[in-house]
Parts: C-alpha cells; sequence; structure tokens
C-alpha cells in the first residue's frame, strides 16, 4: 500500500505545477477577498476562485488534475476553460512554472 | 503647369483661413473641410503650400503597431476585401488607419500601387491631420464622423490628387479604435460621385465595429434586438452586452439608435429588463417566435416593439433565467425575478461592512424593520439605495417587494403604473385592465425610487392612498383595502423642493418616518474592504480572477463619481475585457486611470512606481522636482493612451516628436504600459 501511494506520487510530479521560485501565496483567513499573490516585481489582488487555484499549485498535481480537483469541488460553478485560461495567464506572467 | 495649379490652390486655402473669401465662384465648401482647414494653418502651423512626405514607421515600429492591433487588423482585412471587391471603382486603395492617424493596413490595385506609395499612402505612415493637413483619415479622426475629403479640398497642394472617403470605428465603449478609408487618384467624377463610396465605406466601418462589439464579448452573453425580426443577429441589429445578472456592460450605437437614447451612460449599468419589457402583449407572437428563438420585447420608455435574441456563453447558467419562458395561460413571457435569490437575501450588516455610519443606518433599519414605519433613504447616485431597501424589506418578513423608480418612466404613465386601472379605462388599456403597483404590493413593501420626481398631482393621490390605506385604480368606483409598507429614496433635497413648492410637505412627513443618509463610496471608511468584496462578487458564478496592484489602487484612489454602481461596472468590464482573467491597469477605463490614479502618490508611498521598467528607470535618475513631475504627466498621459504616441502628443498639445524628445531625455522607456 505504502509502496503504490509513493508511486503515484512520485507519477503525478511529470508535469506538475507550481509556484514559481519566489512566489508567494498569502491567503488571509478573515478576510476571504484579500488573498495576495506576492512576487518580486510586485503583487496581485486575487479573488477566492484564483486563490484557490494557485494553492493548488504545489507541485503536487498537473494541470489536467489540478482542474479535475477543483472541478470535483463544485461542479456546477466551475468551468475548466477558466482554469485553463488563468493557468496561462500565471504562466505567461512567470508566477507559476509546469515541470 | 502642376506647381501653378499647386501655388493657386495654397492661396485659395490660405485666403480662406485669413477671412472666408478667396474661393473661386460658385464653389462653396462644406463646414467640416473649412474647420478643418483653420485647424491646419492656426492650430497646427502648416503650410500648404509645403510638400511634405508623411512620416512613415520604420519597420520594427510598425510591427509594433500592427500587433497592438492584431485583433482589428484581423477582422477588418476579411472587410475589406469584401469592400475591394464592391467598390466598383478602379485604381482605389483601401486603408486602416489606427486612432492617431498611422495606416496600419493597406490593400490597393495593384494598377496603381506605385504612385499610391509615392502619395505616402502606405503601411505605417502618419495621415494624422496634424501631419497631413486636412485629408480623408486626418480629419475623420478629427472630426469622429465619416467624411469626404475630394481633391482640393485637401491642405495640402501636395494632396489634391487624391480623393478620399473615411469612416470611423469605435470600440465597444465608443472610442473611436480606427478609420476606413478608400482613396483613388485623381478622380475625374465630382465629389457627389463619391457619395456611393461613402455609403459602402461607412456600411463596412459598421460591419467591422459590430464584429469587434460581438468579438469583446464572445465569451459573455449579448442581446440583440430590432423591430424587423428578419433583421435579428445582421449587422443592422441594435446588441447589447450583459454580465451574468442582466446588467448591460456595454451598447453598440445602432442599439442606442434603436432606443432613442444619445449616450452610452442612458444604457450601460441597467438591468436589461429595465430597458425591455419582456412581456408580450399578442400571446400569438410568443408562438411564433419561440421556434425561431426570437421573442417580442417592448422597450421600456417609448413602448416600442422589437425582436429579440440572446446569444450566450454554453456554461453560463445564470443568464439562462433571462430567457423567457413561455407560461401557459395567457402565453406571458416573464423574466427571472429581477435580482437573483442570493443577492435579495442580502442583510443589513452586510451592506454596512466596516463603516461606521452604514452600521449606524443598519440598526436604525432594523429597529424599524418589522413595523410600517416609512423610510427615506438618501444618498447620491450608486449609493445602493435600492439594495438597502431590498436588505430592509427582507429583513421586514412582508410579502412582496415592489419597485418603481419614478425617474425612469414617463410622468404620463406614472399614474396607471402606481395605481392601476380597470378594463376600458382609456383607449388602449389592456383589456383585463392593470393592477397597479399599490395593489401588487399590499402586504409587502412598496419602494420609490426617485421620489422627487413624482409629479405634484400624484403625490396628493399618493398621500390620500397612505392616509386612507385605500387606492381606487383609474375607471374604477369603489376604493380597494391596502396593507402598505413604504420606503423611499431620493437624491434630492426634498426639503429645497418643498421650499420650491415643487414637493408636498404634508407627503414629506407622511414618507419620511426615518431618514438614513447613505455615504458616497469615497467616503466610506471601509472603501478599500468593499472594492475587495465587489470584486470578489463580480466573479462569484466560479472564474478565478485577479487584479494587478497597480490596477486595484487605482480602483481604491479613484473618485467614484456614480459610487459603487459605478464600482461595479468598471470591475465587471474589465473582466469581460481582460486576458486570462487578469485585470490589469489598461483594462480601466481612463477616466480611473487618469482620474486619481497617482503615480505620485504610490511612488512615495511605496518608494516605486507601481510599473515594471518605469520604476526601474526612476531609480537611477536624479530628477529636480519639476522634471519628475513632468516625467510623471508624460507617463500618465502616455499611460492613458495605451502606449499610442500620438494620441498621447496630442492630449499633452505636443507634436509626437517633441514627445519622443522628451522621453527621451527624461529616460521613459518606449514601452511600459
Amino acid at each position: 500500500m505504502r509502496y503504490r501511494s509513493m508511486h503515484a506520487d512520485l507519477d503525478s510530479e511529470r508535469g506538475a505545477v507550481k509556484l514559481a521560485p519566489g512566489v508567494r501565496l498569502s491567503k488571509d483567513k478573515e478576510q476571504q477577498e484579500a488573498s495576495v499573490l506576492v512576487f518580486s516585481g510586485g503583487k496581485v489582488q486575487l479573488n477566492r476562485n484564483a486563490a484557490a487555484i494557485l494553492e493548488l499549485c504545489n507541485g503536487l498535481r498537473s494541470r489536467d488534475k489540478l482542474v479535475a480537483e477543483l472541478l470535483q469541488r463544485s461542479p456546477e460553478n466551475t468551468r475548466a476553460s477558466d482554469i485553463a485560461e488563468f493557468l496561462d495567464a500565471a504562466k505567461a506572467r512567470g508566477w507559476i512554472i509546469e515541470a | 503647369m502642376s506647381t501653378q495649379i499647386e501655388s493657386q490652390h495654397a492661396a485659395v486655402v490660405a485666403g480662406f483661413v485669413r477671412d472666408g473669401t478667396g474661393l473661386p465662384r460658385p464653389r462653396e465648401l462644406s463646414p467640416a473641410i473649412g474647420a478643418s482647414w483653420r485647424r491646419c494653418m492656426i492650430d497646427y502651423l502648416l503650410d500648404p503650400v509645403r510638400a511634405v512626405a508623411p512620416v512613415v514607421l520604420d519597420s520594427t515600429m510598425l510591427k509594433e503597431y500592427r500587433e497592438r492591433h492584431e485583433e482589428l487588423i484581423q477582422m477588418a482585412s476579411a472587410e475589406i476585401d469584401w469592400l475591394y471587391e464592391h467598390i466598383a471603382m478602379s485604381g482605389c486603395a483601401l486603408l486602416l488607419t489606427d486612432a492617431g492617424g498611422i495606416v496600419l493596413y493597406e490593400k490597393a490595385d495593384p494598377v496603381v500601387a506605385q504612385s499610391f506609395r509615392m502619395a505616402g499612402l502606405l503601411e505605417g505612415a502618419d495621415w494624422s491631420e496634424s501631419r497631413q493637413g486636412t485629408n480623408g483619415m486626418g480629419t475623420c479622426i478629427a472630426e469622429n464622423r465619416p467624411i469626404i475629403v475630394h481633391r482640393d479640398e485637401h491642405f495640402r497642394s501636395c494632396n489634391i490628387a487624391l480623393s478620399c472617403t473615411a469612416a470611423p470605428i469605435h470600440d465597444p465603449s465608443g472610442a473611436l479604435v480606427a478609420v476606413l478609408d478608400a482613396s483613388t487618384m485623381n478622380a475625374q467624377g465630382t465629389r457627389e460621385s463619391q457619395t456611393h463610396v461613402m455609403a459602402l465605406v461607412h456600411l463596412s466601418a459598421k460591419l467591422i465595429e459590430k464584429c469587434l462589439f460581438l468579438r469583446h464579448f464572445q465569451t459573455g452573453s449579448v442581446l440583440r434586438f430590432h423591430a424587423r425580426p428578419e433583421f435579428v443577429n445582421l449587422q443592422h441589429d441594435g446588441a447589447l452586452a450583459l454580465a451574468s445578472d442582466a446588467t448591460v456592460i456595454a451598447a453598440d450605437e445602432t442599439a442606442l439608435r434603436l432606443l432613442g437614447v444619445t449616450e452610452r451612460r442612458a444604457l450601460v449599468g441597467r438591468r436589461v429588463d429595465d430597458i425591455f419589457d419582456m412581456r408580450s402583449d399578442e400571446p400569438s407572437d410568443a408562438a411564433a417566435h419561440r421556434s425561431s428563438g426570437l421573442w417580442p420585447v417592448r422597450d421600456a420608455l417609448l413602448g416600442r416593439r422589437f425582436f429579440a435574441s440572446l446569444s450566450r456563453d454554453g456554461g453560463d447558467a445564470k443568464l439562462l433565467r433571462l430567457q423567457p419562458r413561455a407560461v401557459a395561460a395567457g402565453e406571458v413571457l416573464q423574466l427571472a425575478p429581477s435580482h437573483s435569490s442570493k443577492s435579495a437575501a442580502i442583510l443589513l450588516e452586510e451592506l454596512a461592512g466596516e463603516d461606521p455610519q452604514m452600521q449606524r443606518n443598519a440598526r436604525s433599519a432594523r429597529r424599524v424593520a418589522t413595523s410600517t414605519v416609512s423610510v427615506m433613504i438618501q444618498g447620491a447616485t450608486g449609493t445602493g439605495k435600492e439594495l438597502f431597501a431590498r436588505a430592509l424589506h427582507h429583513a421586514s418578513g412582508r410579502s412582496s417587494f415592489v419597485a418603481l423608480n419614478c425617474a425612469a418612466i414617463p410622468e404620463s404613465l406614472i399614474e396607471s403604473e402606481l395605481f392601476g386601472y380597470r378594463s376600458g379605462a382609456f383607449t388602449g388599456a389592456r383589456r383585463e385592465g392593470m393592477k397597479g403597483k399599490i395593489l401588487q404590493a399590499s402586504g409587502g413593501t412598496l419602494f420609490l425610487d426617485e421620489i422627487g420626481d413624482m409629479p405634484l398631482a400624484l403625490q396628493t393621490r399618493l398621500l390620500r392612498v397612505l392616509e386612507e390605506h385605500e387606492v381606487v385604480p383609474l375607471g374604477a368606483e369603489t376604493p380597494m383595502k391596502v396593507d402598505l409598507r413604504v420606503i423611499c429614496a431620493s437624491h434630492q433635497n426634498l426639503r429645497a423642493m418643498i421650499a420650491r413648492g415643487l414637493f408636498r410637505e404634508d407627503l414629506y412627513y407622511r414618507l419620511n418616518g426615518i431618514t438614513l443618509e447613505l455615504p458616497t463610496l469615497a467616503e466610506r471608511a471601509d472603501k478599500e474592504q468593499l472594492i475587495r468584496k465587489v470584486f470578489g462578487v463580480e466573479t462569484s458564478d466560479g472564474r478565478p480572477a485577479a487584479i494587478e496592484m497597480d490596477a486595484f489602487h487605482c480602483l481604491v484612489d479613484y473618485e467614484w463619481p456614480g459610487n459603487i454602481r459605478e464600482l461595479r461596472n468598471v470591475i465587471r468590464t474589465a473582466l469581460a475585457i481582460c486576458d486570462g482573467g487578469v485585470v490589469r491597469l489598461k483594462d480601466l477605463p481612463s477616466e480611473v486611470r487618469s482620474g486619481s490614479c497617482g503615480e505620485l502618490s504610490h511612488a512615495v508611498g511605496q518608494g516605486a512606481v507601481p510599473s515594471s521598467g518605469v520604476g526601474g528607470a526612476d531609480a537611477g535618475l536624479s530628477l529636480n522636482p519639476i522634471e519628475a513631475a513632468e516625467r510623471q504627466a508624460l507617463v500618465r498621459a502616455i499611460r492613458g493612451s495605451d502606449g499610442n504616441m500620438s494620441r498621447a502628443a496630442k492630449f499633452l498639445h505636443v507634436s509626437r516628436s517633441t514627445l519622443y524628445r522628451r522621453c527621451k531625455r527624461l529616460q521613459i522607456p518606449h514601452q511600459f504600459s
């Protein structure tokens, strides 16, 4: 069992999405809308959904798994295309990297 | 020979501008051309006789310009190809310029392409009026309307071989973004012979405009309408882009014209069901058009009939509710209740946020919520008077919330809207009569918005209803009992209106059980949190979204004359046009960016100008305060023009080369927006 789960983790690391070095997600538990992404060039204010996506960019899942996980969380309120578009924008700006 | 004609032309132009004389009879000059000649001579100090070849961008600059307008060029070029086939005139060139007069795209008859190049009609050339004098493209930009500049109507003698017809292309917000121009050389016909070309060019420009509009809102919902059903979804229809809660976020020019309004302001920010009455009077219509995807509507202002269709993004479930449901009995087409269940349940405390004055208001409102004490809500436009009234209604536990905006409907209709009428009360009345808002609100809450706009005669009738708790519909004899709770709202000073005899004092006291003053957005202590919250709420449909800090600070610093409503519109529009869900400075309207988005204040506050590149340059510069201020002004102007140097120069009233020179001196990088 143990071996298998480790193996699964290793597998998922291929193509894994994570925050670029020097980029940090600062979440505010009190104020849900006050999450901020901090990087050397500045900051961006995130909404709830953007923060949820970036939180999953921790190097443990590929883009597809990330989308699937979010879709599972709230199926009727999430669109894969929105997430993909946001990830593209985040990648283009150097906030995240894909292994 | 030709030089003689040229110097004659120059003399005519100079004479006309000097004292209005010098025109060879029986010639008359169109006012637009005359005005342009004056601008050229007096404002731009151009010399009609000097032959000056147009400034042409180098290939890297041109590439940059074209990349910036890639989408526009792509759409326009298809249309230009069509137009090229249909303009039945040989030796013609079609050109597309940006808002600064730079030619972005050209299609020319190969036979005469060379002579067009010689005349300066080529990609990258600057045909702004301030450079080239009166000409089709530049003067079209200056006048912001379709124009013909035929032969010797050109300002410069060297251009009088040309005959140009140009029409402006506007973006969804109504700003001029491009000009489409058809030019010929040595045209033999008269100016009037150009009118056919004008019609075609204008048509194509409108079509490009429509494509731009639809492309802009392709992921959103667009309501398209026309008086004739066969025209809906074609280029002549009116288009309204809608946010997911059915608020209009943009309108094209045809929509303005069809609805008889002159400014976008009259439509943008309103709910689409405030603009159109979605009920159908003739049941057969609904059945006939349901199959075609069109449904009949009437505009709420003038009651004219239109047919409408709604195209929407497949995944947007919220807007599905907008589409009318046909109800079997009576075939009445209905909209979903005007606010989603979520916002209907908004709490007074939620509206109050962290602002002390709003918290006081919420406490007072709660105290009287379950009573029938009348509440007067005072506040500037967009401060959320109706939303507050709804929250108060929600806290009251009463049945229905019925709203009437006294400023939004013609005076003559307020009476029947409010009091209703019996069948046959007057010609044109509906057969079954109509239940007025007062009766509808019985047992619930009647919300009278802009009560200051209620005609005096009706104030008397309303007062009687409130005193006697009964209403007599038009044409009826017997009064009907009503149980009312009235909340009214106004942005006007009603006391001053009383003093001027425009508002009844006794009604004022009857309505004014308690008065709640809603603070403006700028006054609110919790402004920053509120903006964050609105940003969150506007994307609560599940979309990921982010806003860059400098853009966010702009929102915080702006004065918001239109308050929360304006804030919501700006955020909504920015979200609709931004790339990948990330709102940047350039996605905000220019007034928000320039209004108070002081690079100065933030530069001081944060130790750096909040824009990459500029900040870096700043650090290594030792500018005196005057230079620093000049630099800020230039940066702001260039950013406000989306990096378009011509537009920025025009805004600053300097030439483009002066602007480039100053940028160099103050080390402002070319691209930083």
